[in-house]
């Protein structure tokens, strides 16, 4: 928010100065920054910079055609010239420009491809990698079979008769289970 | 020399690789022959030597075997089994084991079972049943049995 200073020692703000340029100040308001204008150098440049913009947007709004790069290439240019420490080209709009054309482009490729999916023909042809065909395949029928068993020891079933006991593993030399019977000694 | 003709050849190949694909179930049972090493060993708590050939038993490393830090090998026998018939090995403390090979499976694992008798208490069997499968050459255990101040180890592996 600009603060509007109220003294004819301090700058005139930008926008109060734009609006006496433009005439939007009250009779009192004009007076003052009148007053102020012409005991500074500095405002009566600033001024001036307004008046050659406003010159410069009327000269090219009596063209037919509009050349937007064109105008604003003048205008950095103009300000470019000017000594006022006030003054400065900002290259924000050649930013926001490049942005707002790259997301532009982003969301056209993605509604294409979004409707290319949708509006996919019915018959369209499938892409096919080669090892989807069915194909036969020759492989040798070697009748020799190796089975390997399952490594280790188990016992399937026990009984202890009256003595008690547990039954429990131990590992092997390749980390196989071998089962241990345990049989205690006394007889119940 | 026999000579065979050209369209019996194939039905003869045929033949022999069946043949050969079932060789592990379709031998009668007269000719499968397992042979089981019993090992029966004394061990003891008490500070002494592990026997050399029984480096190569990792399982008698292990806990709770571990707890003995004597180990001496009692007896070796190695016997031949067959299907349905039983052996008999004769333990230090004067009871038997019998061991009586089931069937061979499929897989090529044996199943046996095994039982310790009592002589001097008719009718109550030490170990009245046990019934393990083991692979070949992966031995199993029976241990707890008091004998000359230590305990008997029968660590039994089917080849």
């Amino acid at each position: 928010m600009t603060r509007e200073k109220t003294t004819s020692s301090d700058h005139i703000a930008d926008d109060k100065l734009q609006r006496y340029f433009d005439g939007d100040l009250t009779e009192g308001e004009a007076r003052v920054v009148a007053r102020d204008i012409e005991r500074s150098e500095m405002e009566q440049a600033r001024l001036s910079q307004l008046d050659r913009l406003s010159a410069l947007m009327a000269d090219r709004t009596e063209n037919l055609e509009f050349d937007a790069d064109a105008l604003f290439s003048r205008i950095k240019t103009a300000v470019a010239a000017d000594t006022s420490p006030r003054l400065r080209v900002v290259g924000g709009d050649l930013k926001k420009r490049r942005v707002w054309t790259s997301v532009a482009v982003g969301l056209a490729m993605a509604a294409a491809v979004a409707l290319a999916f949708y509006y996919a023909p019915a018959d369209a042809p499938v892409a096919i990698h080669p090892m989807d065909e069915p194909r036969e395949a020759l492989a040798t029928n070697d009748p020799e079979v190796e089975i390997h068993p399952p490594a280790g020891s188990e016992v399937e079933e026990i009984d202890f008769g009256t003595n008690t006991g547990t039954v429990f593993e131990v590992e092997g030399a390749e980390g196989q289970p071998l089962a241990v019977v345990w049989i205690a000694e006394d007889t119940f | 020399m026999t000579h065979i003709s050209i369209t019996r050849r194939p039905l003869l190949l045929l033949l022999a690789g069946a043949l050969s694909a079932t060789c592990f179930v379709a031998l009668p049972a007269a000719a499968q022959t397992v042979n089981a090493e019993v090992l029966v060993i004394l061990a003891k708590e008490e500070a002494g030597t592990i026997d050399a050939s029984l480096e190569s038993m990792t399982a008698l490393r292990r806990a709770p075997f571990n707890a003995f830090r004597t180990m001496d090998i009692v007896s070796r026998s190695s016997e031949r089994l067959r299907p349905n018939q039983h052996q008999d090995v004769t333990l230090p403390n004067g009871r038997v084991l019998r061991i009586e090979l089931q069937r061979v499976m499929p897989d090529g694992r044996y199943r046996v079972r095994v039982s310790i008798n009592r002589p001097d208490a008719e009718g109550t069997a030490y170990l009245p049943l046990l019934q393990v499968v083991a692979s070949p050459g992966d031995p199993f255990f029976v241990a707890g049995q008091s004998h000359d101040g230590g305990t008997l180890v029968i660590g039994i592996t089917l080849q």
